[in-house]
């Protein structure tokens, strides 16, 4: 037998889970899952790894858009695929009969629970909508693709 | 314009401040943009043999996620 250093696969997940704290001021009321959302960005918007919360700067608007965009699916909890923590959501994420005339091109995965904290953002080619829907459909949830990936 | 025929099928529009249109009366296409992270299908419909967009929808499907630590893309 032969130690090796490693991060240890099953702490990735429970990093995902919210099992470790190394620092203070965090406090979770329940046991419960925290309530994950989406929001849509201009393409003028400045959103990026340096983002540290949900904003309205930045956010599009218009018809049955309501600021803060819509809840995230979260019927999978976080898992491993082989030595990589994976989540992805349960379901796409659906703005249904919108008009967002200003083209936008970013979507902020942020925290609800958590004072709106800032998870991930995802770029796609710059639209617009007009009295249409627009839908994010989600990857397929394993180690190469997953929403979020703890490699 | 005509009147909506409503035994023909209708589309929601942003005519009005929104309405139905027949179907027959517009043009419809489909265009696609398709990356290494992402796909997307954008459906126009457009007033049968104008520029103007009466409905725009957009799919996009997210094929790879973020991974932690991972360089990003600039």
């Amino acid at each position: 037998m032969a130690n090796t250093a490693a991060v240890c696969n099953s702490f990735k997940q429970e990093l995902m889970l919210g099992h470790h704290n190394f620092g203070t001021g965090v406090t979770r009321g329940s046991t419960a899952a925290d309530t994950f959302k989406m929001a849509l960005y201009l393409a003028t918007a400045t959103v990026n790894a340096s983002t540290t919360a949900y904003s309205t700067t930045g956010e599009v608007s218009g018809t049955n858009y309501t600021a803060g965009g819509n809840n995230v699916t979260n019927a999978t909890a976080p898992s491993l695929s082989g030595s990589t923590a994976i989540w992805t959501p349960s379901a796409s994420v659906t703005w249904s009969n919108v008009t967002l005339a200003t083209a936008f091109d970013c979507a902020l995965l942020y925290n609800s629970t958590q004072s709106n904290k800032a998870c991930a953002v995802f770029t796609f080619a710059s639209q617009t909508v007009s009295a249409g829907n627009f839908t994010l459909t989600m990857p397929t949830n394993d180690a190469s693709n997953a929403l979020l990936r703890l490699a | 314009m005509s009147s909506i025929d409503q035994s023909k099928p209708i589309v929601w529009t942003n005519l009005n401040g929104g309405s139905n249109m027949n179907d027959s009366d517009l043009d419809y296409k489909v265009t696609w943009v398709d990356c290494a992270d992402y796909t997307q299908m954008i459906e126009t419909y457009r007033l049968k043999g104008t520029d103007t967009v009466v409905r725009q929808s957009v799919h996009t499907l997210c094929r790879k996620g973020a991974e932690i630590g991972a360089a990003v893309a600039t």
